[in-house]
């Protein structure tokens, strides 16, 4: 008797990925304006490789992968394939308290404030979408509170960059709503990154739980996991990674969707594998989304979360409905 | 391992389901909880399984009060099997009963010996090796309850608790589960089960329980239990227990005014 | 001769800077908030004392004005309304060289009736233009107006107009510039300006899109090139203000040893 052969081994389809992810990584860091290779030759070419490419590089990977493994733990701890960090309005708590931190100053004194308010921001919202939702209500129930929590968030936002006195208001609307990773600088990568690592720690460490979780809360909770524990330390592997990782890019959205769904047949629908596979998937899809818009960046001026909006959104629609067909008597 | 409750009182959302329930499920037993719907059956298993907590009383596992075995201890030695067969996911029917293999697992830990030896074990015990691969989603009512219960088996514990294992079965698969619940029991376990079915609670249980409105009303052998007086009492309905070509039952005549 | 006009509003920083140089206070009604905001106006001391007013016609026809001055942007239904009411109202367009500069002196000049102001200052204009004007030709050195969120100040603004004066040629013009004026970093730092013109200090504004000024490509840059911190408040308008950016640009441009090519 052996496992069924449909699914490939988990070390097999982790190291793929893996591979591919570095790929992309290695891809992200060749592509750019100023042509294809690691940058022009000469002092020039080193400061823009060190600078430039590899700090968006970088984050392209760290928030792609944060993006990746929150929708998976969040799929997968709530039994909701519609939950992800965007949709659910994570993610616009977390920009909210980033803005709030740097329009209050708090930034100022000490530069860990702003990917510190975006976890403050992100541990918020979280709560209000439970404390709206529910832990038990239905699928479509968590994206309506989760709509209205965005949508409380972004018109804060709006008011905050209203209110404070500042000429970029509406450039700064755009860079928050619609994530971007155009001139990051290592400074940012080295203010978030750490964070980012520790949260997806955290919930890597959800593993054994959300395969339990699979057989039910009773089921799960006899097979000795904590419930309690595992609650905790989703809110805050979350608010965490995904804290810190919008507080330096912006929203990007519908990674956490897609890349999930993409790789669930491969993992065998365990939600426990799925989410090292989709850390992995969500690096590569975010570092090759920001290759493809370097490419064509002459003819169009897109930003990285209008491109997961574009690919996300329809991919969105077609879940509810066939969710709604699945859930209709 | 005997799993037992003395004097239990739980309350769930300010009511009181639970009134002071005896109980004792012996090992090498098969012990059916009985009653008529809302008369706590799931209540009373979920808090002997460590799930609820409870405001009064004893609940005994092996001697030692239930509170005081850790969590991860208590998923070793007990598997609980729900009234809800739900899978929320695709996933293939050998990967459900891996699952009963987490207790013994630690974190970052793949499939050891042990584990597959137990998870072969308790697909042959429950004949489901020509479903393995099958998404469980897509199996039938009968076979998705044979690889939850195997689940269960998978898990090696000393007591089995199930909720309604066979509801919903046709009469061919509830003999069949049936019957691996007792050759489980006579191995030295112990078997606790929430039960509709009076016929079947007559012909396969050492021992009844029979609930009524949140206490016992009285438990023991099946034709000790199940009287006329008792089955009035407890369902409102006419019914006894009767041999039937060597075989116990319950023959129900109709419901009383 | 008719009275010129006793009670002017002004509803655009561009008019309001003009009016407050060229017209007595007592005939000045009201200006804008921004002539007196220091980090847009070049003139924010003359602007205090002076009413303020922020734009809507019932806030304006309060002063019951005899004129309004009004810029090309953000006012038109505000003016529209003005104009329907029978209010005289001017519109002053936004200067793109040193030539509109000369145009919009003497366009506020003659409507607020102080055409011998008018002349006077644009004679100590032309007079300090003249003195500042360094040589433009093909070899001469190459600036970049870099702002915030990466846009450059591109061929046939008033900045490459001022560029021009103070002898640089505009490097706006060899980027290709994205749709909203933007350069990317990348490569601004493979083919650097002779000369760095930042329109604000890299603190100024604490706002993510402002997160290009700080970036550390661009402070190495600096270390290594030459780079100016030129306030935009003195060529956000058509003022004769822009002179001084010219004087700096034109300082600069003496310091600047041009490099072989």
């Amino acid at each position: 008797m052996t496992a069924p052969a449909a699914t490939l081994a988990p070390g097999r389809l982790l190291a793929g990925l893996a591979g591919l992810a570095f790929l992309a990584f290695a891809l992200s860091l060749a592509v750019g304006p100023s042509g294809f290779g690691f940058g022009p030759p000469g002092e020039a070419g080193s400061l823009i490789f060190w600078e430039i490419r590899l700090p968006r590089a970088l984050l392209g990977a760290l928030v792609g992968a944060t993006l990746g493994l929150a929708g998976a733990a969040l799929q997968g701890y709530l039994r909701n394939p519609l939950a992800e960090p965007s949709l659910i309005g994570i993610s616009g708590g977390a920009a909210l308290g980033a803005v709030l931190a740097i329009h209050l100053g708090i930034t100022q004194a000490l530069a860990l404030a702003l990917p510190l308010g975006g976890l403050l921001g992100a541990c918020i919202a979280m709560l209000a979408v439970v404390a709206l939702a529910g832990l038990h209500g239905g699928p479509i129930t968590l994206i309506l509170a989760g709509l209205a929590v965005s949508a409380t968030t972004t018109a804060l936002i709006s008011l905050a960059l209203n209110l404070s006195r500042n000429p970029f208001a509406s450039i700064e609307m755009v860079y928050w709503m619609m994530g971007s990773l155009a001139d990051r600088s290592l400074t940012q990568a080295w203010l978030s990154g750490p964070l980012m690592l520790i949260g997806m720690g955290l919930l890597l460490l959800l593993g054994r739980a959300l395969d339990a979780l699979s057989l039910g809360e009773d089921a799960a909770v006899s097979l000795g996991i904590d419930a309690r524990r595992t609650r905790l330390t989703l809110v805050a592997g979350t608010a965490l990674s995904v804290g810190a990782a919008t507080a330096v890019t912006g929203i990007i959205g519908f990674v956490g969707l897609l890349v999930p769904h993409a790789l669930r047949a491969l993992t065998g629908h365990r939600p426990g594998l799925l989410l090292p596979a989709s850390l992995f998937g969500g690096a590569i899809l975010v570092l090759l989304a920001d290759v493809a818009l370097r490419l064509v960046e002459p003819w169009a001026d897109l930003r990285i979360g209008v491109l997961t909006a574009l690919f996300g959104a329809p991919f969105f629609i077609w879940l509810v409905l066939k969710t709604r067909r699945e859930l209709a008597p | 391992m005997k799993l037992e409750a003395r004097g239990l009182r739980v309350h769930l959302q300010r009511r009181e389901v639970l009134k002071g329930v005896d109980l004792a499920a012996a090992a090498g037993e098969l012990t059916a909880v009985i009653g008529a719907n809302g008369a706590g059956k799931t209540t009373l298993l979920r808090t002997l399984s460590g799930l609820l907590p409870f405001s009064a009383g004893e609940a005994r596992l092996d001697q030692r009060p239930l509170r005081a075995w850790p969590r991860a201890e208590l998923a070793r030695c007990l598997a609980y099997l729900p009234q809800e067969r739900t899978v929320h996911w695709g996933l293939s029917a050998r990967a459900v009963v891996a699952l009963g293999r987490l207790p013994h697992q630690t974190l970052g830990q793949g499939e050891t010996a042990a584990d597959r030896a137990a998870i072969e074990a308790a697909i042959a015990a429950m004949d489901i090796d020509a479903l393995i691969a099958r998404p469980v989603l897509e199996l039938s009512g009968g076979e998705r309850a044979r690889v939850l219960l195997a689940r269960a088996l998978a898990q090696e514990p000393q007591v089995l608790v199930a909720d309604e294992p066979v509801a919903g079965l046709d009469p061919a698969h509830q003999l069949a589960l049936f019957h691996h619940l007792r050759v489980f029991a006579a191995s030295g376990r112990s078997v606790l089960i929430a039960l509709h079915d009076l016929a079947l609670a007559a012909r396969f249980c050492h021992k009844i329980v029979l609930l009524k409105a949140g206490a016992a009303l009285t438990s023991g052998p099946p034709a000790e239990v199940l009287t006329r007086e008792h089955l009035a009492s407890a369902y409102a309905i006419r019914a006894e227990y009767r041999t039937i070509d060597g075989i116990a039952t319950v023959l129900s005549r109709d419901g009383l005014p | 001769m008719a009275e010129p006009p006793q009670r002017i509003v002004s509803l655009d920083l561009c008019t309001d800077q003009l009016l407050i140089e060229l017209a007595p206070p007592e005939r000045i009604a009201a200006v804008t908030h921004l002539a007196g905001d220091a980090s847009v106006s070049a003139i924010p001391d003359r602007a205090k004392g002076i009413p303020i007013t922020h734009g809507a016609a019932e806030d304006v026809l309060s002063y019951d004005p005899d004129l309004v001055l009004a810029g090309p942007f953000g006012v038109s239904a505000t003016v529209a309304l003005l104009r329907r009411l029978q209010r005289n109202v001017v519109t002053v367009p936004l200067p793109q060289d040193l030539e509109g500069v000369r145009t919009a002196i003497g366009s506020v000049a003659a409507a607020i009736g102080e055409a011998q102001r008018g002349e006077a200052m644009l004679n100590a204009f032309d007079h300090r233009l003249a003195s500042l004007s360094r040589r433009l030709d093909s070899a001469s050195p190459s600036a970049l107006v870099y702002q915030v969120a990466g846009v450059v100040s591109a061929a046939g603004s008033l900045a490459d107009a001022a560029l021009a004066a103070a002898g640089f040629r505009n490097l706006a013009r060899d980027y290709p510039l994205r749709r909203n004026g933007q350069v990317p970093l990348e490569l601004l730092v493979a083919s650097p300006p002779d000369l760095l013109v930042l329109s604000s200090a890299s603190n100024a504004y604490q706002t993510p899109a402002a997160d290009n000024l700080r970036h550390p490509a661009l402070r190495t840059l600096r270390r290594t090139h030459a780079s100016l911190e030129l306030p935009w408040q003195l060529w956000l308008c058509g003022t004769p203000h822009i002179a001084d950016a010219i004087a700096e640009l034109a300082a600069a441009r003496d310091r600047i040893k041009v490099a072989p090519r």
